[in-house]
């Protein structure tokens, strides 16, 4: 067979050649029984090819039509990000960089120069807010005249590292925001209870988290609090605790339940701790702050737009879906992000089958097919089946 | 009246004009081959979710200019195709490995096709198309499975008619060569029971 004449079969099947050299193919192949089984051979991958059907999960075709036309129907579905702009996120990734890594090293040197070395302020380690009519009050003035001066000195620094973050939460104890009122931020809808509260399995499931992860866990609790309100508990108890005590307690109180009732109020994605091996992996936060920054549709083009390739990635993109449910539980985006919460949690399972993303899968999955308001049940069904019975 | 009711040019014009309900039924009518393009290219369902919603979206923001008397249906799927091979582009891409288990391989459907090829060598041509090279695939779903012309896979992808040429020819033999040991004997048999 010449391969002359088998490198132009593919486009001769085509009908692309040139008028000359598609008579001279025709030439060739009446005399070449090679290249004729060749080119029926070409056809037929053609035809099997065409007749090979794709299949979606069950009810997507269903359900696209609506989602598409959400997202237009959104106004702000138009409106691609600029290339270089950076989402709300990179600033708070980067004050949490600044606060997590350069701010303690920065306290370390001011420290040493200190002539007493002094623990770093935390809720649990502060002591009864009543240490002005204490008969300790005196002994420990001057820690707690040390602290407030790192709290301020810790506010001046969020203010200046973390202007945004600072913007929506000024480090001022009088701005402070009541509980009440930063609920009332993301009052949910009463019609949908499971939309605006994640389970308390989903709960119960981050306090272990937290809980396993330790003082490292409780570091990444203050950093996520500096970067979403730009003052941290211990920072805003001492603050607050100086002059008055009564309300400092009830602000302790609230702040000491903060992280235990945090996806209520605030909404906080993380990734979990990379099982991989791979050593320490920056710390994806997602704070309701910074989602509520841009609008729902931006910040779903932002989840949805980049790939999530690896186990890590997934995960913290299942987590990031989660933090948009709950910062927009009113969009007609939030269902979607529910769902994908539970796909994305699959995809993860599939990649590491590290069985706490089994259990998280299936608690994700048993939550969202819980809700009288659930859209995609069959997908997520879809999902699930998959991993239960591949 | 029902949009299904509708003709193709009919509800373009009404989508063109704003009406969103009209610019849905479009949406329900091309998806399942939107989807398709995008899949084979992309091959994960979650990808290929969201280049579809896209595709469909530039679409819709590029209606004002898109003229009636053309067919909607190459038109959305070289958006969407433009789309896919942009994602296998991307480092990420090039990195992502296919999950032994995704799950969202093309199905296996009842069609003529069933007395030319058994199932195995559909399987091994699913596979084999799978697994050619990213931009060879485009181009090849763009041809085999699209029916485009050189020119709109070259206008589509951004390649010369050359590229297009010479990598759905190299994909080709690719597949030919893979699927060829079950394809030889389904063909005879085709074509005894033909006689």
């Amino acid at each position: 067979m010449s391969a002359h004449v088998r490198d132009r079969l593919s486009a001769y099947l085509d009908q692309e050649l040139p008028p000359g050299e598609r008579t001279a193919v025709e030439t060739h192949l009446q005399a070449c029984d090679a290249c004729r089984q060749h080119l029926e051979t070409l056809a037929a991958v053609d035809a099997a090819a065409r007749a090979l059907q794709v299949e979606a999960p069950p009810g997507y075709f269903d359900a696209l039509p609506g989602r598409v036309r959400a997202r237009l129907e959104w106004p702000g579905a138009r409106a691609r990000p600029a290339r270089f702009h950076l989402p709300a996120w990179t600033w708070a990734a980067a004050a949490a960089l600044v606060l997590g890594v350069v701010t303690p090293l920065t306290m370390m040197s001011v420290w040493r120069d200190r002539p007493e070395q002094l623990p770093a302020p935390r809720v649990a380690e502060l002591p009864p807010p009543t240490a002005a009519a204490s008969p300790l009050a005196g002994a420990a003035g001057g820690k707690l005249e040390a602290k407030e001066r790192l709290a301020d000195d810790l506010a001046r620094r969020q203010a200046e590292s973390a202007p945004a973050a600072a913007k929506a939460q000024p480090a001022k104890k009088d701005s402070i925001p009541s509980p009440r009122a930063e609920q009332d931020a993301f009052a949910q809808p009463p019609a949908a209870p499971a939309a605006a509260a994640p389970s308390s399995k989903a709960l119960e499931a981050r306090k272990r988290a937290r809980d396993a992860g330790g003082p490292h866990e409780q570091q990444q609790v203050q950093t996520q609090a500096q970067a979403a309100g730009g003052v941290t508990a211990d920072n805003r108890a001492s603050a607050l605790r100086a002059d008055e005590p009564a309300a400092a307690e009830a602000e302790t109180k609230v702040l000491r339940r903060e992280p235990q009732a945090a996806p209520e109020g605030r909404a906080l994605a993380k990734t979990s701790r990379d099982k991989d091996g791979a050593g320490l992996r920056e710390e994806i936060v997602v704070s309701s702050d910074e989602a509520r920054a841009e609008s729902p549709v931006a910040e779903y083009r932002r989840l949805i737009v980049a790939p999530a390739q690896t186990l890590a990635a997934l995960r913290a993109r299942r987590e990031a879906w989660r933090a948009f449910a709950l910062s927009f539980p009113n969009s007609p985006l939030a269902d979607e992000a529910r769902v994908r919460v539970v796909e994305t949690g699959a995809a993860a399972w599939r990649l590491g089958h590290d069985p706490e993303d089994l259990a998280r899968l299936r608690e994700d999955a048993a939550v969202y097919l819980e809700r009288k308001d659930a859209a995609h049940a069959a997908r997520v069904r879809a999902a699930l089946q998959k991993v239960e019975r591949p | 009246m029902r949009a299904e009711g509708q003709d193709e040019a009919g509800l373009l014009a009404r989508a063109k004009g704003g009406d969103l309900s009209a610019f849905e039924e479009v949406v329900r009518r091309y998806q399942r081959r939107v989807y398709a393009v995008a899949l084979r290219i992309v091959r994960r369902h979650d990808v290929a979710d969201d280049v579809v919603q896209d595709a469909f979206i530039r679409a819709h923001q590029a209606l004002a200019g898109f003229d009636l008397a053309r067919p909607f249906g190459p038109w959305i799927c070289r958006i969407a195709a433009n789309l896919a091979v942009n994602h296998v582009r991307s480092p990420e891409a090039r990195e992502e490995g296919l999950p032994a288990d995704h799950g969202e391989r093309g199905a296996l459907g009842s069609d003529p096709l069933h007395e030319v090829l058994e199932v195995e060598a559909r399987e091994v041509l699913e596979r084999a198309i799978l697994g050619l090279p990213a931009e060879q695939r485009a181009v090849f779903v763009l041809r085999a499975v699209e029916e485009m012309s050189y020119k709109e896979i070259a206008e589509a992808l951004g390649l010369s008619m050359g590229t297009v040429m010479s990598r759905l020819f190299r994909a080709r033999e690719r597949l030919a060569e893979a699927v060829l040991p079950y394809l030889g004997p389904a063909l005879r048999r085709a074509q005894g029971a033909g006689r």
